[in-house]
């Protein structure tokens, strides 16, 4: 049971989760989850336990506290938190809640009854880039720019581009 | 030249305090195109933003539209198309000099800057809007070749310390020309895969029309994305500098091209990359 007296000592029937959202698919690219833990930090700095490194968000951006069994979402960053278009400063929270963290920073989904896992993290952490994405297609590559530097205009602009240069200097 | 002149007080983002009006270092003129795979990356807009803030810096900027087929950086700058009597068509189809396609848009982007004042200045070759013209260059094309005299003209006319050339997405024969001329290419690319394959096309390009100096910018780019990750990727993908990741950013979508994103936004993280993106190019 919570010990009511100190609102910061751990709770091991707490557990929480925060989901960084795709904005366009509207899931979960990455996932935190928490346990007897009374306060998530979130923010752009290292020691963040929601660290998201984006221009958007402050450094010390937001926190999560919980008093009494009661989360609430407070804004501390400059950039603000946007709760349902309205920019808060603090506000309980009920159930689960989309958040974001300034008018264009990145989404936010924070469930407070989440069921405790073993790692904080349900999903690796997955790299918002896709790996195959960096894959350049070599041969494709080489045949489209040789389709190109073959050809009689380019060569002559390799001439005129050098005779160019040396004039200029 | 022709000459347009505009009240400040219709800009009251741009005035001219935040500009460097000390002498410039004379060092030879630089020649700076920026270039895409696809249209949408942003490329005009960077362009302006990126001439602007070179010109704040307390130098005289050239912005040529070669994007002859869809011309649109014109919008930034606040001209009208009933503002352009001259323009590039004019100049490949000899119907005026270089210069006189030269519009001084300083009092909109830049501020009451004194006209007797040699810098800061920004001067804007548009290509024109009309449809006949457009079409008639898609049909009966130009001599490239006026268009490289154009550039070398618009430098020393206009006594230019950088000239930007906004290019025509995807590779032709301007776009070439305009990358075979320059002292620096910059290569705009979202994070996409269409976008990356086809950019790597154009920096083979320009590697072998031994362009000086290449950097990428990376736009439009996620929030919650590993930006680290992400420029070490793209570094090591092409062998090339990454000199700005630039997030995506819906205040831009917002102000529609009405004006220059850095005059009204001067402190929003996108201006604060571009800011570095320019020591770069005053290097």
């Amino acid at each position: 049971m919570a010990d009511l007296s100190n609102p910061n000592a751990p709770d091991s029937s707490l557990h929480a989760a925060i989901h960084l959202m795709d904005s366009a698919l509207g899931r979960p690219i990455r996932s935190w989850q928490f346990s007897g833990q009374p306060l998530i930090s979130i923010g752009r700095a290292d020691d963040r336990d929601v660290q998201i490194s984006d221009p958007y968000v402050s450094r010390n951006h937001a926190e999560l506290r919980n008093q009494c069994g009661q989360w609430s979402l407070v804004s501390l960053g400059r950039h603000g938190v946007i709760v349902q278009g309205e920019t808060i400063a603090e506000i309980p929270i009920q159930g689960e809640t989309t958040f974001r963290l300034g008018s264009s920073g990145p989404t936010l989904r924070f469930d407070p009854r989440a069921p405790h896992a073993d790692n904080r993290m349900t999903m690796m952490f997955d790299s918002t880039v896709g790996e195959n994405m960096f894959e350049l297609d070599h041969s494709k590559l080489q045949r489209e720019v040789a389709e190109i530097a073959d050809g009689d205009y380019f060569l002559e602009l390799q001439r005129r581009a050098q005779q160019l240069r040396q004039q200029r200097q | 030249m022709a000459i347009i002149s505009w009240s400040c007080s219709a800009a009251p983002n741009n005035c001219a305090s935040n500009v460097n009006n000390s002498p410039r270092v004379t060092a030879l003129p630089k020649i700076i195109s920026t270039h895409s795979f696809r249209g949408g990356t942003g490329k005009s807009n960077t362009t302006a933003n990126l001439a602007v803030l070179t010109a704040r810096a307390g130098h005289r900027v050239g912005v040529i539209d070669t994007d002859i087929q869809s011309p649109g950086i014109h919008v930034l700058f606040q001209l009208e198309e009933s503002a352009i009597q001259k323009s590039l068509n004019d100049y490949l189809w000899g119907r005026c000099r270089i210069e006189e396609a030269a519009y001084d848009v300083t009092p909109r982007c830049i501020g009451n800057v004194p006209q007797e004042a040699e810098h800061p200045r920004v001067f804007l070759i548009p290509s024109s809007l009309r449809t006949g013209e457009i079409a008639r260059i898609l049909r009966e094309g130009y001599d490239v070749a006026l268009l490289n005299d154009g550039l070398q003209d618009a430098v020393r006319r206009l006594n230019l310390d950088y000239l930007f050339i906004d290019t025509h997405p995807g590779v032709n024969e301007e776009t070439l020309l305009s990358i075979a001329v320059s002292d620096m290419l910059i290569l705009i690319v979202r994070p996409d895969k269409q976008d990356f394959q086809g950019t790597a096309v154009a920096v083979e390009l320009a590697r072998k029309l031994a362009v000086p100096k290449m950097l990428l910018l990376v736009n439009k780019v996620a929030p919650g994305t590993n930006v680290p990750e992400l420029r070490e990727k793209i570094q090591a993908m092409y062998q090339a500098e990454v000199a700005g990741v630039l997030p995506l950013n819906t205040e831009m979508v917002r102000l529609a091209s009405s004006e220059i994103f850095t005059n009204r936004f001067p402190d929003h993280p996108f201006s604060q990359e571009l800011q570095g993106v320019v020591k770069r190019i005053l290097e």
